[in-house]
């Protein structure tokens, strides 16, 4: 599967550009630096493309006469810069190479300006246009100008028609020869968006929401018998399903701002409860409840900026839920691998280990709540 | 924040080096003026490429150790914003020069033994290599920048041209570059860790003629001569290949850079 990474919109590039550079920081192989360097590629109705190289037109030139061992002209003016560019036009195509199925495509070029001073960037668009031949679904560029890795930006038809729909990004080598673009945009396979989201809602508990994660140990500390357990849990499922349902389809919604502390909060409720009413009563089943719907917006929260494939929509939405159910259990699994059910019913077991852990859970969730307000 | 796009991107970034050498390795301090007037503030461009001729890069905060000016009486943090081209501003002072110098952490970088190939021509490691890396498929290679720029206050004099900036491999001009003749000799010394660094390719780019580099191996005081022909812009580099500290890397490679303008005073 070719790498490709989805933004909202072509304007948020440099925002990714920026967010690829600080990950990629982090640590991940890479080769250079990050440029600035952009193609947007078009594809039109009747198997035409069009491809919009962004250049800098004064380093491009240089670099073109450079290319063919002649001194180098810095800042020329638009006018001469736009013809010396223009008297370069083989030389410019040269320099992006369109094939389908390995076939070279005949484009012809046209040079749009960079606009005015104080009118917007000073790039300027080499703008390349063609037809895809007979049976041909995809085409590859290698543009060999850059001196760092640049962005392919495709649209497709009914792109522009959902302004929140993604655009299919790919971060490209120069002179390298880039992945295949499909005309039209792959169909997610049902079972490979199931698998993702799984993975995804699991890893959102496992090991990726430590909040989460000590109203679950909470609810664990409770009470030494599984009933207790077992029916806080399903209170707590069943609400945030709810929530996470009706919050993904806008039926209802709070600010996180409201909704991350009060998720904070719950986490001390529950601790605190474990040290001064340790009974299971309908009432703790119903806080837990109430909470599972806070948790639930949380989860909503996190699953809106994940994103969700239009076409499996329900699929994915379904696997989140399940994978955040599957790394719930997962830490009720731990903590009893961890004190053992054993020690569950020793006598020292609620004085050793529920009281003092549910106050270290309550003091992590009252900081929380004091942060998630102040920040 | 889109996790998956993220993660795509990530995993973008980490797949890519396919066969063909990528050769945008240089990077250096683009400032807007060389010979700012007292007081005048310079943007100051980081650029990678080939040739004297570079690709913009935004400011990266991830990557950034320290990125400062050196000047009569303190060092001073280059201000910027993180993800933006200029890399940051400076305020020149009254008088004299101003170092700029930027130091990045490392990046690993992949390269095919075809790829190493093609820098080990153009930048002169060979010697520097540790053995047998021909016969590897796969190098990995730790990476940094250690550049630095001159910026010559409009006025009298241009004392503090050979002011040691301190970054982890430096060229350090033992000649004011400000007074240097067109077919002068510039002589510099190249440290390492502070100390003379012998037996290093150094290379010297006009702008006015990027194809025709002129280059010399620094003696075993670090010393080396260049005649430049020209006066005008120019950017001297050299790398520096040491163990590396880490085992996900083979080795460690620190690039290092100086642009100024040479004549003009």
């Amino acid at each position: 599967m070719n790498p490709i990474a989805a933004v909202r919109r072509a304007w948020l590039v440099p925002v990714w550009l920026v967010l690829a550079t600080l990950l990629a920081g982090a640590g991940a192989a890479r080769a250079h630096e990050l440029g600035a360097g952009r193609v947007e590629i078009y594809f039109l109705p009747d198997s035409a493309f069009r491809v919009d190289l962004q250049i800098d037109p004064d380093l491009t030139l240089q670099r073109l006469q450079v290319a063919a061992d002649e001194p180098p002209t810095p800042g020329l003016p638009d006018a001469p810069l736009r013809e010396a560019l223009l008297a370069r036009r083989d030389e410019l195509l040269a320099t992006a190479r369109l094939t389908a199925g390995g076939a070279a495509l005949p484009t012809t070029l046209t040079y749009l300006p960079a606009p005015p001073p104080g009118k917007g960037g000073r790039e300027a668009t080499v703008r390349l246009e063609g037809t895809l031949p007979a049976g041909a679904e995809a085409l590859q560029l290698a543009w060999t100008l850059p001196a760092s890795r640049y962005a392919v930006i495709v649209h497709r038809e009914g792109d522009d028609a959902d302004p929140g729909a993604d655009l299919e990004t790919h971060w490209v080598e120069p002179g390298e020869l880039g992945p295949p673009l499909r005309r039209a945009a792959e169909v997610p396979d049902r079972l490979a968006v199931a698998r993702q989201y799984l993975l995804l809602g699991f890893t959102h508990i496992l090991p990726g929401g430590l909040d989460h994660v000590l109203f679950v140990l909470g609810i664990f500390l409770f009470s030494t018998r599984l009933k207790p357990v077992l029916l806080q849990v399903t209170a707590f499922t069943v609400a945030h399903s709810i929530t996470l349902g009706l919050s993904i389809y806008g039926v209802v919604s709070l600010p996180s701002s409201i909704v991350e502390p009060l998720i904070a909060l719950s986490i001390v409720y529950v601790a605190v409860e474990n040290v001064l009413h340790p009974e299971l009563t309908p009432w703790r089943v119903g806080v837990v409840f109430a909470f599972g719907l806070l948790h639930g917006l949380g989860f909503a929260g996190v699953l809106s900026e994940l994103g969700l494939p239009r076409s499996e929509f329900l699929t994915a939405l379904v696997a989140f839920n399940v994978g955040v159910e599957g790394g719930q259990l997962a830490v009720i699994a731990l903590a009893f691998l961890a004190v053992g059910w054993w020690a569950r019913s020793a006598s020292w077991y609620r004085q050793r280990v529920v009281v003092p852990a549910s106050l270290a859970i309550a003091a992590v969730g009252l900081w929380w709540t004091v942060q998630r307000v102040i920040s | 924040m889109r996790t998956p796009t993220v993660l795509l991107t990530i995993a973008a970034l980490a797949l890519g080096s396919i066969a063909k050498p990528a050769l945008g390795h240089d990077f250096w301090i683009e400032p807007s003026t060389y010979r700012p007037a007292p007081g005048q503030r310079v943007t100051l461009r980081h650029r990678v490429g080939n040739d004297f001729l570079g690709d913009p890069v935004r400011r990266d905060e991830s990557l950034l150790v320290r990125f400062v000016t050196v000047g009569a009486e303190a060092e001073q943090r280059v201000p910027g914003v993180a993800g933006i081209d200029p890399a940051g501003i400076a305020q020149a002072p009254g008088s004299g020069t101003l170092v700029v110098a930027y130091e990045s952490r490392g990046s690993l970088a992949e390269l095919t033994a075809e790829k190493m190939a093609v820098y080990v021509e153009q930048e002169g490691i060979a010697p520097q290599l540790p053995r047998g890396w021909r016969g590897r498929k796969l190098l990995r290679d730790r990476f940094s920048r250690s550049v630095k720029s001159l910026l010559v206050v409009q006025g009298d004099g241009s004392a503090g041209f050979d002011r040691v900036a301190g970054l982890p491999l430096e060229l350090v001009p033992l000649a004011d570059p400000a007074t240097l003749l067109p077919g002068g000799t510039l002589p510099l010394r190249l440290l390492w860790q502070g100390k003379p660094a012998g037996g290093i390719h150094v290379a010297a780019i006009s702008r006015l003629d990027p194809k025709h580099p002129v280059a010399a191996t620094t003696d075993a005081g670090g010393e080396v001569a260049l005649a430049l022909p020209r006066g005008g812009e120019w950017l001297i580099k050299a790398v520096k290949i040491a163990p590396s500290k880490d085992a996900d890397a083979d080795f460690e490679s620190v690039w290092t850079s100086i642009t100024f303008v040479a004549g003009n005073r």
